[in-house]
C-alpha cells in the first residue's frame, strides 16, 4: 500500500545568539544560573533585523537538498506553516517557491498554526500523498516570534527562539501507517493567552496599540508584542496533553511501553518534566532539545527529531510519539516510524 | 513530592515559617514571580492530581482559601 513517511529533516537556526548572560545583564534579579535552571535554555537564536521566515524555510530547505534527500524540481507540493509571515500577502510558499526553484507546477500554501503546526504539517502532507495528490511533500516551519517580543518582557523573551525546519515527506510502500495515527485537540477559549493582539484587521496598528504598559510581574509590553499567560498554558496543558497521549495510545492500539522514543513540543524544561513524570515516559525515552535554542514554536519537534536521527536516540524501524501544543489553544498527537533510509543531514 | 514538602513551598510563598503556617496565614499570589507560580501549579498538579484556575488563585487572600481551591478542583 501507497504510504507516506519522513524521508528527512533539516533545520535551520539564525546567526545571532541571545544568551542567559546577555539577558541576566538586563534583568539583574534572574541571574542566567536561575533562567537556565528554569527554562531549561542556555541560549537562542534571533534571526537579523533583515531576516524573515521566508529566508529562514529557505535556508533549511537548502539545507535539506544538499544533503541529497531530493532535487528541488522533485517537489510536488510546499507546505509553509508560520505565525510570522514575510508579508500579510502574497503567501510566504510562493516567495519560498521561487527562491528554492521549486517547479511552477508545484503546489504552495501557507498554514498558519503554531506549537501544533508541525503535527498539523504531517497531517496534511500525509493526506496529499496517499490521497495520490502529490509524491513528494516538503513541509517547513519557520518562526520569527522575536520581532513580535518586547526586549524589556522577560517572561517570553528567556523562552522563544527563531529557527525553521525543513521536512520531506514522500511515498513507501507497507503495510502499516509510517505516520499516524492521529489525535487532534482545539480550545479557542485559550485565545487571550498567548497573543499579539494588535496588527491584523480586528486591531490595526496605531499609536494606541505602539503604547507599553507595564504589568504586575515588572514586564513591559504593547499590544504589538507578544502576550503571554504562563501559568494559563500550564495548566491547559497539564489538562490536555495526558490525554491525549493516552487518546493516541488507545487510536493506535499501543501501549506506553511500546513507544520507542517520545517527541513534545519544546516549551520549556520544566513544563516538560512534569508531563513526563505524569506519564511515567523513561527519561531515557524523552527528548530535551531545548538548551540552545529555546522554544522555536513549530520547529521545535522537527529539530528534536532531526537530532535524535543524528544522534542514533532514534534508528530505522523506531517509532516515535510527537506532540505539539501551545497558541490557540491548539493541540495535536501523532505516530510515525522512522524509515529505512531517513536521511540524516 | 510529599504534602510536607508541599506545605514548605507554601510556606515560603507566604514568607512564613512552616511552623507558623495556618489557615489564616495570608497570601498575595497576585505578586508572585510567574516561576513560582508555576512551581505551586506542578506541585499542586503532582501531590493533588488537580490543576487551579489561575484567577481564583489571584483571589485568594490566606492558605485557608489556596487549601478550599484545591478541594474544590478535587471534588468529582
Amino acid at each position: 500500500m501507497r504510504k507516506a513517511q519522513i524521508r528527512a529533516v533539516a533545520s535551520y537556526l539564525p546567526a545571532e545568539i541571545l544568551s542567559n548572560e546577555q539577558l541576566a545583564a538586563e534583568y539583574p534579579d534572574w541571574p542566567a544560573e536561575k533562567i537556565l535552571e528554569k527554562t531549561g535554555i542556555a541560549s537562542r537564536r534571533i534571526a537579523g533585523a533583515e531576516e524573515c521566515a521566508s529566508d529562514l524555510g529557505v535556508f533549511a530547505a537548502q539545507k535539506l537538498f544538499a544533503s541529497g534527500a531530493c532535487r528541488p524540481d522533485q517537489i510536488d507540493y510546499l507546505l509553509f506553516c508560520t505565525q510570522s509571515p514575510d508579508y500579510f500577502l502574497p503567501t510566504t510558499a510562493c516567495l519560498v517557491q521561487d527562491r528554492l526553484g521549486l517547479r511552477t507546477s508545484c503546489g504552495a500554501i501557507d498554514f498558519n498554526q503554531g506549537c501544533s503546526g508541525f503535527v498539523y504539517g504531517l497531517s496534511l502532507g500525509k493526506s496529499l500523498i496517499e490521497s495520490g495528490v502529490a509524491d513528494r511533500v516538503l513541509l517547513v516551519t519557520s518562526e520569527t516570534y522575536s520581532k513580535f517580543i518586547n526586549p524589556r518582557d522577560r517572561s517570553v523573551r528567556t523562552i522563544f527562539g527563531d529557527a525553521a525546519a525543513a521536512t520531506l515527506l514522500d511515498t513507501s510502500e507497507s503495510q502499516q501507517d509510517l505516520i499516524g495515527p492521529f489525535v487532534f485537540g482545539t480550545d479557542g477559549r485559550g485565545a487571550e493567552n498567548l497573543i499579539v493582539r494588535a496588527g491584523g484587521m480586528r486591531r490595526p496598528l496605531t499609536a494606541a496599540t505602539a503604547a507599553e504598559v507595564e504589568d504586575k510581574g515588572g514586564n513591559w509590553r504593547s499590544e504589538q508584542n507578544l502576550y503571554m499567560n504562563g501559568p494559563e498554558i500550564f495548566n491547559f496543558t497539564l489538562k490536555v496533553v495526558p490525554a491525549a497521549v493516552n487518546e493516541l495510545l488507545t487510536r493506535g492500539g499501543l501501549k506506553l511501553g511500546d513507544v520507542d522514543y517520545f517527541i513534545f513540543h519544546q516549551a520549556n524544561q520544566f513544563m516538560l518534566e512534569r508531563l513526563r513524570a505524569k506519564l511515567g515516559i523513561p527519561e531515557d525515552k524523552f527528548s530535551i532539545e531545548m538548551e540552545d535554542c529555546g522554544n522555536t514554536v513549530s520547529s521545535t519537534i522537527p529539530i528534536a527529531l532531526e537530532r535524535s536521527l543524528a544522534n542514533g536516540q532514534l534508528r530505522s524501524g523506531a517509532s516515535a510519539m510527537l506532540v505539539g501544543f501551545g497558541v490557540g489553544y491548539s493541540w495535536a498527537a501523532a505516530m510515525m516510524r522512522v524509515p529505512q533510509a531517513a536521511a540524516r543531514t | 513530592m510529599t504534602v510536607d514538602a508541599f506545605r514548605s513551598k507554601v510556606a515560603s510563598l507566604a514568607k512564613s515559617d512552616l511552623d507558623a503556617l495556618s489557615d489564616a496565614t495570608p497570601i498575595v499570589p497576585d505578586e508572585w514571580d510567574s516561576v513560582d507560580v508555576l512551581d505551586l501549579i506542578a506541585a499542586i498538579d503532582e501531590v493533588f492530581g488537580v490543576t487551579i484556575n489561575i484567577t481564583e488563585l489571584n483571589r485568594c487572600q490566606n492558605v485557608g482559601e489556596l487549601q478550599a481551591l484545591i478541594g474544590k478542583a478535587s471534588a468529582p
